[in-house]
């Protein structure tokens, strides 16, 4: 999962089935040293429902200390926009749950 | 889109709170001085009249007074609609928006616009109410700014809408419709209460 965590970043994760628009989830973990492999049924983690950089911006939020003021100086933003794009992603969260 | 479209669309959005913040404190200073130069009182959120005599001072009071007041009747409404809503997001919004009506002031109230506007109104007075007495260029220059006036004032209502969308994180469309009525609804008020010096 961690192996999976760390991909998403450089590669986009699907979490929606190209074919039904239903939620993915992940049947097969495969270790990429000697080749095992386990399968079954597991949730996405939250954070994972998201997108590329809806994450991004999680932890961009988590290297702030949780600072949206900080957040929103280094990106040039205002702080509402900053605030309200972190409520979007708490909602979003919520209604994935 | 290049970045001064995007500022222009919505600056709230692409400008930090401490540039708006500047930018709208510098707006305020420029505004009250033009306001004693050109000789007229913003008796409304977006009024202007002019007037024969000013203290050096009624600017600093007025437009201040125009900035206040929209802050404290949208902060309310804001509130209720979105508790996180912050008074300082409401307040840069209408510094912001305001600079708007600061270059209506300054393209409609400069001395040339208004000898230009006035030779209208002596006609009209002297019975020409057709102005074939007023001379081509005059009657342009008058309204290329009315017209200029107009779309500014359609944009301060834009700028006010989209900055309050954000400070107040509304999706709704109605909420629009709200925050126009409570601007017209202050400068109704402000208007008719009139606490403006001159």
């Amino acid at each position: 999962m961690l192996f999976l965590i760390k991909f998403s970043f450089y590669m986009k994760l699907p979490t929606i089935c190209p074919s039904c628009d239903a939620d993915l989830r992940v049947a097969k973990l495969e270790c990429l040293a000697c080749g095992t492999a386990v399968i079954g049924h597991y949730d996405l983690p939250p954070l994972m429902l998201l997108d590329r950089e809806e994450q991004e911006f999680v932890i961009r939020f988590l290297e702030n200390s949780g600072s949206l003021k900080e957040m929103a100086s280094q990106m040039g933003k205002s702080y509402p926009t900053v605030r309200n794009k972190l409520d979007d992603l708490i909602a979003k969260l919520k209604s994935k749950k | 889109m290049s970045r001064y479209s995007q500022i222009l669309i919505n600056p709230f959005a692409n400008l930090s709170d401490r540039t708006m913040l500047f930018v709208g404190s510098i707006a305020y200073l420029w505004a009250s001085v033009q306001v004693v130069l050109f000789r007229y009182v913003p008796d409304g959120v977006f009024q202007q009249h002019l007037v024969n005599k000013i203290s050096w001072y009624a600017g600093f009071v007025n437009v201040g007074i125009n900035i206040l007041f929209p802050t404290m009747f949208l902060w309310l409404l804001a509130k209720i609609l979105y508790n996180k809503t912050r008074w300082q997001d409401v307040l840069e919004v209408v510094l912001f928006s305001q600079i708007v009506n600061y270059i209506t002031g300054f393209l409609l109230m400069n001395p040339y616009s208004t000898s230009k506007s006035e030779v209208m109104l002596d006609a009209v007075k002297a019975g020409d109410m057709s102005l074939t007495t007023v001379a081509p260029f005059d009657m342009f220059v008058t309204v290329s700014a009315g017209i200029i006036g107009l779309a500014m004032l359609v944009y301060f209502f834009y700028l006010l809408v989209v900055g309050m969308k954000i400070a107040m994180n509304s999706k709704k469309r109605v909420h629009a419709v709200w925050i126009v009525l409570v601007v017209l609804m202050t400068d109704t008020l402000l208007h008719l209460w009139s606490p403006y010096i001159k």
